[in-house]
């Protein structure tokens, strides 16, 4: 019995590492696919073969697919996630989707005519995976590493957050919203009121444009 | 006649009204910013809005000019110029830091861009696969272990540390610019200053607007960054040549 456990065991020591490193390859199929799609849409819409709109369209729905920003605005509430009411919980989370989405729809943008490379990834675990690329810029512009973390969920692999030039974003945003309930004795709902400003005025958070 | 000197007792007396005028001004701010490590919230704040204020009465406007009347080329040689000025900084920072190998790349580079680059117009290095390295003293004293202290927004200069700004000061001293007294004090010397940090805003023009486009709390999120990013350096700092990073250290989402 203990023969069989042992073989079992010294299978599985052998075949997690290969399991591991074949999830990570498929996270960095993920991202390649994923960012060659969103280049090529952007360079569609920059050739005038597709209008605005239907770009702006195609480009939220690569977001919504590819982003899981359910994860991201319970990860950007820290810990006033908590103890906080569902219902402000609930509202924060629906109003920060759609700000996240139209951030990281508008800032795609900023990727048309770039190339971006995979260089490879590093495991942090099964389901946690950084996948590491390079972006080249238009006419000779700089190159700079983009850093993606991809989690493996129920619905596949979604970026959780990105690393560009040293700055994780959703750690960004985390200590911003943090900051704002803090400053408000920890009403959730403050940190609401401000993104649904933004997205009306465009303008943040004591910005003058 | 005045003494320029504090007697001890009187330095002890200030040193203590320091402190306590500290003590208030931490106490001022809120449990968020003191667990941020950021005491003088208020005071930054201020200071980062007159940054802004200035950044568009002058620095943006410059730099706009700069790019109306430059093309690619001229811009890439200003750049490489600069780049290339402040490898003294960067070799003197990795021989302190222990880093030989790196140091010797940096001094490669150094010499084949200023004599083979024209003064380092010309990034002849990087054609040759010259590995390019970043680093400054302030990286080097928190490699020896010197923590960064609170979070402190200078005006012009913008986001930093009492480690990170006294690392400021000392990487003058390796700077070309700087060798010769008379001409760092020159209008030559004030002139490549200016168009240093016109050249600056120019090229990260569009990270910045990128950046302040997608602000919550444009303060928090520098401030934020600023952190991310000395810590990314770090990171960095610690790996050997050419390693790559594990990314031990993030979060969880769970």
């Amino acid at each position: 019995m203990f023969k069989h456990a042992f073989i079992a065991a010294a299978a599985f020591a052998l075949s997690a590492p290969a399991a591991v490193a074949q999830r990570a390859s498929e996270a960095e199929a993920f991202i390649e696919t994923n960012a060659q799609e969103v280049i090529t849409l952007l360079q569609a819409f920059g050739n005038g073969e597709a209008d605005e709109s239907a770009v702006r369209a195609e480009l939220r729905a690569k977001v919504e697919e590819i982003a899981d920003t359910d994860r991201i605005s319970e990860f950007v509430l820290g810990r006033y996630r908590r103890g906080a009411d569902e219902g402000e919980i609930a509202e924060f989370k629906d109003v920060f989707q759609n700000y996240a989405i139209s951030v990281y729809e508008r800032e795609l943008g900023n990727y048309a005519g770039q190339d971006l490379t995979v260089d490879g990834s590093v495991a942090r675990r099964e389901d946690d995976i950084i996948v590491r690329t390079t972006v080249t810029g238009t006419n000779g512009g700089d190159t700079y590493q983009v850093n993606w973390r991809v989690l493996d969920g129920d619905a596949g692999f979604q970026v959780v957050d990105v690393e560009v030039l040293g700055v994780w974003l959703a750690q960004n945003q985390r200590e911003q919203i943090t900051s704002l309930i803090g400053n408000a004795g920890g009403r959730v709902s403050a940190a609401t009121d401000v993104l649904r400003e933004r997205m009306q005025t465009g303008e943040p958070l004591g910005g003058e444009g | 006649m005045t003494s320029p000197f504090l007697s001890p007792l009187r330095a002890r007396a200030l040193i203590a009204s320091c402190l306590a005028a500290l003590a208030v001004s931490a106490c001022a701010t809120s449990p968020e910013a003191r667990e941020a490590n950021d005491p003088f919230e208020p005071l930054n704040r201020e200071i980062y809005d007159f940054n802004i204020a200035a950044d568009r009465a002058v620095l943006k406007p410059a730099s706009q000019g700069y790019r109306a009347v430059t093309n690619q080329p001229v811009r890439d040689g200003v750049r490489n110029f600069f780049t290339n000025l402040n490898q003294p900084v960067v070799f003197a920072n990795l021989v302190l830091q222990g880093r030989f190998e790196e140091s010797l790349e940096t001094v490669g580079r150094f010499s084949v861009n200023t004599v083979f680059g024209l003064g380092g117009v010309f990034d002849v290095a990087t054609m040759e696969e010259v590995p390019r390295h970043e680093t400054d003293f302030g990286l080097t004293m928190a490699r020896w272990g010197v923590g960064e202290g609170p979070y402190i927004m200078l005006p012009f200069l913008g986001p930093s540390n009492p480690r990170d700004g006294i690392g400021r000061i000392a990487d003058r001293y390796p700077y070309p610019m700087n060798w010769n007294s008379d001409f760092s004090s020159s209008v030559e010397a004030w002139s490549l200053r200016g168009l240093n940090a016109v050249e600056f805003r120019d090229r990260h023009g569009d990270a910045f607007e990128s950046f302040e486009r997608s602000a919550i709390d444009p303060y928090v999120q520098v401030r934020s960054a600023y952190r991310q990013a000395r810590r990314a350096g770090l990171r960095r700092m610690e790996l050997n040549n050419g390693e790559d990073e594990d990314f031990e250290n993030l979060p969880d989402f769970d």
